[in-house]
């Protein structure tokens, strides 16, 4: 018996194909596959191309249940850019695949925890909204702490 | 003056009166105040008050919105409208109170939803936050209302949806997608995400309806189908919080709905559109109360020459208030009542615009008594701060979940610094939820004051990991001279020893973790000698996990149990300090007996109470009783503990040891040593104690016992030489002992395990509250 195959799209419209019992870790996608019965393509209009490969090299992997951790940490760590780290956790959440998305968010809370906060800001394109006073009493109220 | 006439007469005539009179009475006497203002009161009156349906409406002259109350009989009541109803169209009413909302300009204005009683004439308006920027997104929301039978607490709900289906695949959730403002608090909270929200492919449409605790809702779900909805009635309940999707008729799901009221069952109006005249043919619908609750179809209104826009309500009878038209293509309505045998129309005279009529059935109540008329809820700016930047589908933009995300795995050190980064990390790291969350992920570590040879004070943090790496604390000033009392919520409280004669003794509340601490006096309200020697206090705290606040008990109580029974009562027996209060407030009620005397340092705080050990001498023969007590940090009552008989005649102290309460049994001799450990097992019903093992190291002397680690092996205090201790950790399978190489004065020693919490995080570093 041949195994079931689903295709999903990417936003940029590039079509993967993965086997149908790998792809329900997803927790969207096996709620989809349970509504819709077996729908052709999956749409995947908030992820692009490079990051669904990602996910889908994830998604493929033939790890015992023990060494899963692991090989989370480690496949997080191989793409250490926060910005692909970003992209990730975007997707992961999206999907609801649960250990990727926590992988890739504690990868980077690792990264960024002791930047300054200009860093902070740019690496999650965040917008200053603080003046340079309200920064100054948040410093001074806990200056050992910067 | 002849004798009074009883209480039941007079209550009995109250209770007849109109609510006119009702209103001016309350100034009769005082009895007649508290009565007729009383929950009991209000709720007994609803019940017995007759139905009005009130409607709004478009004038046809100037287009200003006009009101009309109707009573059941027929007759039109008269309305007094306030200026803060005016302009405003009727939602849907419950427990008496109307709720009114402006139509607006999603784009600039805000909402406002006014509460009015109409019956006593009082209204209070209610912003709407409007979060999003409705230019940019395809948002929409509806406003429900709704009052909590259960504390008669006026509720508004508020339901953001995506107002176009088609987006519904592009974004990923909704922000703030479930408002909910209670009168009580004056404000306005967002359902978490981790509840039952409604789903994010569900959009909302026409006037909620209240029945009960339930607020009834209809809305389309767009996931099941591309381009056809399935339509479905969601509840929510004011208690709860909680949505649910009601069962209703299959044939239903392809319907457009409406959900109204009749008596007291939930009915709904089922619209069909018939192709050839456009016209509707309604089919009305009622919910069998009872086992099942199924849907039985009551009637359809499908009158000959009318056109039938929308129903206002239902009488008690059972008619129908309509808005129709003769044509359908008339731009003017009229008001009817559709009389439900005949079919037939009974215009009531009253036209306006097509379209522009909404009604709801009320009964008068005396809700809002207490309320000020005319008062204005507007909503904080930090709310709309927080919108400017959940911007969430921006291609620049990282949406704020991923953003929490990352905040939620960062180690204390940075979240203090990035505070700074944006009002939305700030409003996210200082909330309340995310405080709780963080203090949950958080290692457990063992907290240690202890006085060096050179008798400073010393803290170190001795984590709970199998290297056992102890780290030096910085002792902030406010904590020099005092020692370790308890811990609760990542909080060490500290105190300080001191001599009654003198001093005023000080609680330190620290949190290590963010290097804030602030002290407390206790009050010191025993009389100067010789009562003095009668009592002593016992000083205990924890934070209620419930409203994380942190609170003080201070327990007197006799000293010498001798004298117990010649003692008729103790002075300020219990007195709470609680932080948010800022105050010592002295309780009356459930105090511990009088015979029990408290162990000093014999406490710790587990949940949401404080264990202490206590001896009662109140036995005939003399002899003590030990026990163990316990406060409700939420309800500051006092309980007592089950403890195996066994140790009833034995000193005891109490720990904690994970999330299990931990009793040392030291015996009858208190300068034994040999302990032995009992941890209280909760097996569902059955709590009861189990002996876990016994601290009994070969040719050491054991002075004190400080605490558990998580594994549960305890720390200890051994006594060396020269009155100086080692602190160890008791290995309980091998009897092992492991000193951790830090050494101190003997019986200096106090510990409690903490784990980290950013508690405080808005409070002043070093402020001292005195009594």
């Amino acid at each position: 018996m041949s195994k079931k195959t689903l295709t999903l799209m990417s936003k940029d419209k590039q079509l993967f194909n993965i086997e149908e019992h790998l792809a329900v870790q997803s927790v969207t996608i096996r709620n989809m596959v349970k509504e819709d019965g077996a729908s052709s393509v999956i749409p995947l209009p908030r992820v692009d191309s490079e990051t669904l490969a990602l996910v889908i090299e994830y998604l493929n992997r033939q790890q015992a249940p023990e060494e899963d951790e692991d090989y989370v940490k480690k496949f997080v760590d191989e793409r250490g850019e926060i910005p692909t780290l970003l992209e990730l956790a975007q997707a992961a959440l999206d999907l609801d695949i649960k250990k990727l998305m926590d992988a890739a968010c504690m990868k980077v809370a690792d990264l960024i925890k002791d930047f300054t906060l200009e860093e902070v800001r740019e690496a999650l394109r965040i917008e200053n909204d603080r003046t340079p006073e309200e920064e100054k009493a948040i410093r001074d109220e806990f200056q050992w702490a910067f | 003056m002849s004798t009074q006439i009883p209480f039941d007469i007079q209550f009995l005539i109250i209770e007849r009166l109109p609510i006119k009179s009702l209103l001016r009475f309350r100034s009769v006497c005082k009895a007649w105040k508290s009565f007729i203002s009383s929950s009991d009161f209000i709720a007994f009156h609803h019940a017995h008050s007759q139905q009005h349906l009130i409607i709004s409406y478009e004038n046809l002259d100037d287009q200003l919105i006009n009101y009309v109350s109707l009573l059941d009989d027929d007759q039109t009541a008269a309305l007094t409208v306030p200026p803060l109803v005016q302009g405003k169209r009727v939602v849907n009413s419950s427990h008496g109170l109307l709720c009114m909302v402006n139509s607006f300009d999603r784009f600039s204005e805000t909402q406002m939803a006014v509460i009015w009683n109409p019956a006593i004439k009082k209204s209070i308006a209610v912003a709407v936050p409007n979060m999003v920027d409705h230019q940019e997104f395809p948002f929409d929301y509806v406003v429900g209302f709704g009052v909590c039978p259960a504390t008669m607490d006026p509720k508004l709900l508020k339901i953001t949806f995506i107002s176009n289906p088609l987006e519904i695949q592009s974004i990923s959730c909704i922000p703030f997608q479930v408002m909910v403002f209670t009168l009580s608090s004056g404000k306005w909270t967002t359902l978490p995400s981790t509840t039952n929200l409604p789903r994010k492919s569900i959009q909302f449409e026409g006037s909620p309806t209240v029945i009960g605790q339930f607020i009834y809702l209809f809305g389309f779900d767009w996931r099941a189908f591309y381009g056809k909805s399935r339509n479905l009635i969601m509840s929510f309940d004011l208690t709860t919080h909680e949505f649910r999707e009601v069962d209703i008729p299959n044939s239903l799901h392809g319907s457009y709905l409406s959900v109204s009221r009749l008596r007291e069952s939930l009915v709904l109006l089922e619209y069909n559109s018939n192709l050839i005249d456009d016209k509707h043919v309604i089919h009305v619908w009622m919910m069998d109360d009872g086992d099942s609750k199924a849907f039985t179809k009551l009637f359809t209104i499908n009158p000959l020459n009318a056109y039938v826009w929308g129903t206002m309500g239902f009488r008690e009878s059972g008619e129908l208030i309509i808005e129709w038209t003769h044509a359908a293509v008339d731009r003017t309505s009229a008001l009817a009542i559709y009389e439900l045998g005949l079919g037939h129309i009974m215009d009531l005279g009253i036209r306006g615009n097509k379209d522009s009529f909404y009604g709801s059935c009320y009964m008068e109540s005396l809700l809002l008594l207490d309320h000020e008329d005319g008062r204005i809820i507007r909503f904080c700016y930090f709310h709309l701060s927080v919108i400017k930047s959940t911007v969430i589908m921006s291609t620049q933009m990282l949406p704020f979940e991923i953003q929490f995300l990352i905040i939620e795995r960062l180690p204390m050190k940075s979240l203090l610094r990035f505070r700074s980064v944006c009002k939305p990390w700030k409003s996210f790291i200082s909330s309340s939820k995310f405080i709780a969350f963080r203090h949950a992920q958080s290692q457990q570590h063992l907290i240690i004051s202890y006085k060096n040879l050179d008798d400073q004070l010393q803290c170190v943090s001795l984590f709970d990991d199998d290297d056992h790496q102890t780290f030096v604390l910085t002792v902030p000033p406010l904590v020099q001279g005092t020692r370790v009392l308890d811990s609760s919520h990542g909080l060490v409280c500290m105190i300080d020893s001191f001599s009654l004669l003198s001093q005023t003794q000080m609680a330190v509340l620290w949190n290590p973790a963010i290097r804030k601490s602030m002290a407390v006096a206790v009050p010191n309200v025993v009389d100067p000698p010789p009562q003095q020697f009668q009592f002593r206090s016992v000083v205990a705290f924890g934070v209620c996990p419930a409203t994380m606040d942190p609170k003080l008990v201070k327990i007197t109580c006799v000293d010498d149990q001798t004298k117990a029974a010649s003692i008729s009562f103790i002075p300020f027996q219990v007195m709470v300090f609680t932080l948010s209060s800022g105050q010592w407030t002295t309780q009356s009620t459930n105090l511990p007996s009088k015979s029990i005397v408290f162990d000093n340092g014999c406490q710790t705080v587990l949940g949401q109470f404080i264990y202490f050990v206590g001896y009662d001498c109140s036995a005939f023969d003399g002899e003590l009783r030990t026990l163990v007590m316990s406060f409700d940090l939420s309800t500051h009552e006092f309980g007592e503990v089950d403890i195996p008989n066994c140790l009833r005649d034995s000193f005891m102290s109490v720990f904690r040891l994970r999330e299990s309460l931990v009793l040392l049994d030291i015996g009858p001799d208190r300068n034994n040593e040999k302990f032995h450990v009992w941890m209280m097992m909760d097996d569902g019903d059955s709590k009861g104690f189990t002996k876990l093992f016994t601290i009994d190291p070969p040719d050491t002397y054991v002075s004190e016992t400080l605490g558990f680690r998580e594994s549960g092996e305890p720390v200890i205090e051994i006594y060396e030489m020269h009155r100086t201790s080692a602190l160890s950790v008791y290995e309980p399978g091998s009897g092992d002992i492991m000193k951790l190489g830090i050494c101190g004065k003997y019986d200096s020693f106090y510990a409690s395990s903490y784990t980290e919490s950013l508690l405080l995080l808005d409070h002043e570093d070093g402020r001292i509250i005195r009594c």
